[in-house]
C-alpha cells in the first residue's frame, strides 16, 4: 500500500509539472504579452509609454530569452511560488489562497446537493417500475444538462432574490449567499450523476444475480436497495472524478453571476489581462485538485469493488 | 461487507461535504447599506489596483472618496475652485505655481497637511514616472515637472520646464491628489492594495480584493471645497459599501429589490424598467476623446484623404445614438466630448452628407462595382475596421453594424474584425504591419491638453508617420504659451482632425447610474465619478 501510494504521488508530481510546462509553452507562444495588455488598459488608446513598458517587461523577466524565463518559473514553482500577478501586483499564491476555500465552499455545497438530487432521481426513477412518472423523471436530467448555468442562475436571481427575497444576490457571506449559486452549480452535475446512475441502475436491474433475487420473491425496493445500488454506483462513482472538473469550469460562470469571490472570478480575469503567472498558477491549482481527487477515487474504489483488490490477493 | 456498507462511502462523503458547508455559516450578512444608515453601490469592476496615481483605468471611483485634491472644478461652470489650496498663483510664462494651502487639515492618520508634505507628493509623483509605475495620466500631467519646494509651512511652490496651461486643471483631478507622508513610504504594491491616507470625507474601513470595499466616514473632517460640495462638516452617510457585481441585470435587479442603493454601469436596454419601477436616472458624459474610429496611416484606405472625408461625412450619428443609446446619450458634437474643457461644437461639420460623401469618392476616382462596392486601380473600397470585444470605451460591435449599413449605401464595404485586449495590444506593437484600416478607441478623460499627445507621431496608434499638418496643429496646441493661444490651437485641432477624418467620432461616452428613491444629494462630479459627500440615505 505505501509503495503504491509513493508511486501514485510520483505520478502526481509528474502531472503537476506537465500541466506546468505545457501552459508555460502555449502562454510563451502567444503574440501579446501582458504588461503592453496591462499599460493599454490603464492608459488610453496607443499612449504606451516605451520607457514603462521596458521597465515591466524586465521586472517580470519578460525580455529573457525562453529557456531563462522556464529556468526562473521552474526554480520558483518547485518552491510552491508563482510569482505576482502582473496587473494587481500581489503574490499569487495569496491571491489564489484567498479564493480557493470560498470556491471549495460552494463547490463542496454544490456537490452535496448533486449527490443527493442525482441520486435521488436514479433512485426513484429505479422504484417505479415504469409508466409516464419514471419516464418523466427520466426525462429531466438531459433538460437540466441542457440548460446553460448563467441562465439558470439569473432565473433563480429573478425568482428567490429579486422577487421574493429569500437570499442576497450577491456576496460570500453567510450561508443564505451560498445556496442560489449552489443550485445553479449542481444542476447540470446531478443531471450527468442521475443520467449515469439511472442507466446501470437499469442494465444491473437484468444481472443474473438480481434475476435469482428477484425468483425468490424479494422485493422491489429490497432489491433495488440491497443488491442493485452497490453494484450499479460504480460507473457513478468514476464520475466523481470528471465531477470536479464539471463543478470547476461552472464556477467560472456561476462566480461571475453571484458576484461571488473565487478561483473562478480569477480565472476569468487572468485569462482576459493575459496574467501568465497567475494563468499558471491556476492551471497548477486545477491539476492538483485532480490529481488529489482522482487519487481518493482510486483508493476508495476497491472498498466498493472487492474485485479491484489487489492487495488481498497478496495477502491470501 | 454487508450491503448497507455499500452506502458508507458515498453517505460518507456527503456528510463530510456538508459539515464543510455548515462550517462555512458565518454571521449572517447585513442588508443594504451594512445596516445604521450606510448606502450600498453595486459597481461593474473591482479596480485592480486601488491607487489611482498608479494605474488608474477609468472606474476609479471608489478612491475618489478618501482622498482630496488642491484645487477642485465647479460640476456646473467646470471653473476650477479652490479646495486643498485656499488660493494660488501663476507667473506669466505658466512655469511656475504657488499654492497657499487650507490651514487646519489633517489626514486621516492624524498628521497635519503642510507645503512640505505636499512637495514631497509631487517629487514622489516625479520618482514613481522614472521608475514607470505611474499611470499614464499623471506621466502627461507632469511632463515637464522640474522641482516642488516647501517656500514656508503653509505654501508650496511647483516649478515646470515648460509652459502648463492645464496643470490648475490637472490638479483637481484625483490622480494627483494628496497623500499622507506615510502613504508616500509605501511600495506601489502596498499602495495598490489600499494602503492608502488621504485627507477626504471618508477613509477606508474594510477591504475584500475583488469583491467588496467599505469606507466609514471621518467624522473631524471639515474642508470640504466650497462651490462644489453643499454642506460643511463631516459627510452624511456613516459609510459606504462597493460591491463588485459584474453582471449587469444582477446590479439592475438588486436595486429594485432593495439590496443596493445605488447600481452603477446601467445598460440603456433596463433604463425604462427602472423608471417604471421608480428609480432615479442620472447620468454624465464623460470628459474624454470620444469613442470614435482612428485611422491607420501606414494602411492605403487609412492613409487616403479622401476615403477619411468620406468615412466621416457617410456616417448618421444620429441613428447610432437614436436606435442604440436613445435617450440618455447625445450625438458627439466634436472629437471631445462637451464637458471636456475647450470642447467647441463642431455638429455641423458632422453632420450626415452621404451625398457630399459620394462626391468626394466619385471626384477621387472610386468608382463603384457592379456589386455596388467602390474600387480604383484595382483595390475595393472595403476598411476594415477593428474593435476590442466588451470594451465599452471603444466602439461596440453595435454600433459598427450600423456604420457597416450607413457607409453601404455610400458603397463603403465595412469589414468589422473584432479583436481581444491581447489582439489589440499586439495590434499596436507595430501598426506599420498591422491588418487594419481604423481602429476604435477613446481617449483619457484630461484637460485639452492631452489631445496633442493623441495626434502627434510619437503616439503608438501613429508610429512616427509623416503627416506635417496635423503633427503641427498638434506641436501648436502643446507649445501654446497663453491661454488665448492654448484655446485658439486646441479647437484648430479639433476642426482639422474632424474634417480630415484623423478621428471619426461615434458616440459621447456617458455614464448612466440608477439610484434608488431613497437616496438625495447624489450626484456624478466633472469626471462622471461617484459624488458621495453631500449623498443623504432615508430610511
Amino acid at each position: 500500500m505505501a509503495r503504491y501510494l509513493a508511486r501514485r504521488v510520483a505520478q502526481g508530481v509528474f502531472v503537476l509539472w506537465a500541466a506546468f510546462t505545457a501552459s508555460f509553452v502555449i502562454l510563451y507562444l502567444l503574440p501579446s504579452d501582458p504588461v503592453e495588455i496591462m499599460l493599454a488598459s490603464t492608459g488610453s488608446m496607443g499612449e504606451l509609454d516605451p520607457a514603462a513598458v521596458a521597465a515591466l517587461r524586465a521586472e517580470y523577466h519578460l525580455d529573457d530569452p525562453f529557456y531563462v524565463q522556464y529556468g526562473i518559473a521552474l526554480g520558483r514553482f518547485a518552491r510552491g511560488d508563482f510569482g505576482t500577478s502582473i496587473p494587481q501586483r500581489v503574490p499569487v499564491t495569496q491571491l489564489i489562497g484567498e479564493a480557493f476555500p470560498e470556491t471549495l465552499r460552494l463547490a463542496a455545497a454544490a456537490f452535496a446537493l448533486a449527490l443527493l438530487l442525482g441520486g435521488g432521481t436514479a433512485l426513484l426513477a429505479g422504484l417505479l417500475r415504469g409508466g409516464w412518472a419514471r419516464r418523466l423523471l427520466l426525462s429531466l436530467p438531459p433538460l437540466l444538462v441542457s440548460v446553460p448555468s448563467f441562465w439558470a442562475g439569473l432565473i433563480l436571481l429573478q425568482i428567490f432574490s429579486f422577487r421574493l427575497g429569500w437570499f442576497p444576490a450577491i456576496g460570500n457571506q453567510g450561508a443564505g449567499s451560498v445556496v442560489l449559486p449552489a443550485v445553479t452549480l449542481a444542476l447540470p452535475t446531478a443531471a450527468v450523476i442521475a443520467q449515469v446512475l439511472a442507466k446501470s441502475l437499469l442494465s444491473t436491474w437484468r444481472e443474473p444475480f438480481v434475476v435469482t433475487a428477484r425468483a425468490k420473491g424479494g422485493s422491489r425496493p429490497g432489491i433495488l436497495f440491497r443488491d442493485v445500488l452497490r453494484h450499479a454506483s460504480l460507473p457513478g462513482f468514476t464520475l466523481v472524478g470528471m465531477t470536479v472538473g464539471n463543478l470547476l469550469a461552472g464556477a467560472i460562470v456561476v462566480e461571475t453571476v453571484f458576484s461571488r469571490l473565487g478561483v473562478g472570478r480569477l480565472v476569468e480575469e487572468a485569462v482576459s489581462a493575459q496574467d501568465i503567472p497567475m494563468i499558471q498558477g491556476l492551471v497548477v491549482l486545477s491539476a492538483l485538485v485532480f490529481v488529489v481527487v482522482n487519487l481518493a477515487v482510486d483508493l476508495v474504489y476497491p472498498l466498493l469493488d472487492p474485485r479491484i483488490r489487489p492487495s488481498r490477493a497478496v495477502r491470501a | 461487507m454487508s450491503p448497507r456498507h455499500a452506502l458508507l462511502p458515498i453517505l460518507g462523503v456527503t456528510t463530510a461535504l456538508l459539515t464543510a458547508c455548515a462550517g462555512a455559516r458565518e454571521p449572517s450578512a447585513p442588508a443594504a447599506g451594512g445596516g445604521s444608515g450606510g448606502l450600498t453601490i453595486a459597481v461593474s469592476s473591482f479596480q485592480a489596483c486601488l491607487d489611482v496615481a498608479l494605474s488608474g483605468g477609468r472606474n476609479s471611483t471608489v478612491t475618489h472618496q478618501i482622498l482630496d485634491t488642491l484645487t477642485d472644478q465647479d460640476p456646473k461652470t467646470g471653473e476650477i475652485v479652490p479646495r486643498l489650496a485656499e488660493k494660488w498663483e501663476v507667473n506669466d510664462e505658466f512655469t511656475e505655481f504657488t499654492f497657499h494651502l487650507r490651514k487646519g487639515v489633517t489626514f486621516s492618520d492624524g498628521t497635519p497637511l503642510d507645503a512640505q508634505v505636499v512637495a514631497d507628493n509631487f517629487t514622489k509623483l516625479a520618482e514613481l514616472i522614472t521608475l514607470a509605475k505611474s499611470d499614464t495620466l499623471v506621466l502627461n500631467a507632469l511632463n515637464s515637472f522640474q522641482s516642488a519646494e516647501a517656500v514656508d509651512p503653509s505654501t508650496v511652490r511647483l516649478t515646470f520646464k515648460l509652459p502648463e496651461l492645464g496643470f490648475l486643471r490637472n490638479a483637481s483631478d484625483p490622480y494627483l491628489a494628496i497623500l499622507s507622508q506615510a502613504t508616500l513610504a509605501k511600495t506601489p504594491e502596498q499602495r495598490c492594495a489600499g494602503e492608502l491616507v488621504g485627507t477626504g470625507p471618508f477613509v477606508f474601513d474594510k477591504i475584500v480584493k475583488d469583491k467588496s470595499i467599505v469606507l466609514k466616514r471621518r467624522d473631524d473632517y471639515n474642508w470640504s471645497a466650497a462651490g462644489v460640495a453643499g454642506h460643511q462638516g463631516a459627510a452624511y452617510l456613516p459609510s459606504v459599501t462597493f460591491e463588485a457585481v459584474p453582471e449587469s441585470s444582477v446590479r439592475v435587479g438588486g436595486l429594485t429589490s432593495g439590496q443596493f442603493d445605488i447600481s452603477d454601469d446601467i445598460p440603456v436596454t433596463d433604463l425604462a424598467q427602472l423608471r417604471d419601477a421608480g428609480q432615479t436616472i442620472v447620468s454624465k458624459v464623460v470628459p474624454n476623446l470620444v469613442p470614435g474610429m482612428r485611422p491607420n496611416p501606414y494602411s492605403p484606405l487609412g492613409s487616403d484623404d479622401a476615403v477619411r472625408r468620406a468615412v466621416q461625412k457617410g456616417i448618421d450619428r444620429a441613428e447610432i445614438t437614436g436606435t442604440l443609446y436613445p435617450e440618455i446619450y447625445q450625438t458627439p458634437s466634436s472629437i471631445v466630448s462637451s464637458t471636456t474643457a475647450g470642447w467647441k461644437d463642431f455638429g455641423t461639420d458632422l453632420a450626415y452628407d452621404p451625398e457630399g460623401a459620394k462626391k468626394l469618392l466619385d471626384e477621387a476616382g472610386w468608382v463603384a462595382g457592379a456589386d455596388g462596392v467602390r474600387a480604383k486601380d484595382g483595390v475595393r473600397l472595403a476598411p476594415k475596421i477593428t474593435y476590442i470585444v466588451g470594451n465599452f470605451f471603444g466602439a461596440t460591435q453595435q454600433e459598427l453594424e450600423l456604420v457597416q449599413q450607413q457607409l453601404g449605401r455610400i458603397g463603403i464595404a465595412v469589414e468589422i474584425k473584432a479583436n481581444t485586449p491581447a489582439d489589440n495590444a499586439a495590434m499596436l506593437k507595430d501598426i506599420s504591419k498591422a491588418d487594419y484600416d481604423f481602429l476604435t478607441g477613446s481617449g483619457a478623460s484630461k484637460d485639452i491638453d492631452f489631445l496633442a499627445g493623441l495626434f502627434k507621431k510619437s503616439n503608438a496608434a501613429l508610429l512616427n508617420a509623416e503627416q506635417p499638418e496635423l503633427e503641427a496643429k498638434a506641436d501648436a496646441l502643446n507649445e501654446a504659451a497663453t491661454p488665448e493661444a492654448r484655446t485658439a490651437a486646441a479647437q484648430e485641432l479639433q476642426h482639422y482632425t474632424i474634417e480630415h477624418g484623423h478621428w471619426i467620432p461615434l458616440r459621447e461616452q456617458t455614464k448612466v447610474v440608477a439610484v434608488s428613491p431613497a437616496v438625495s444629494g447624489y450626484l456624478l462630479d466633472t469626471y462622471a465619478a461617484h459624488f458621495l459627500y453631500d449623498t443623504k440615505l432615508a430610511g
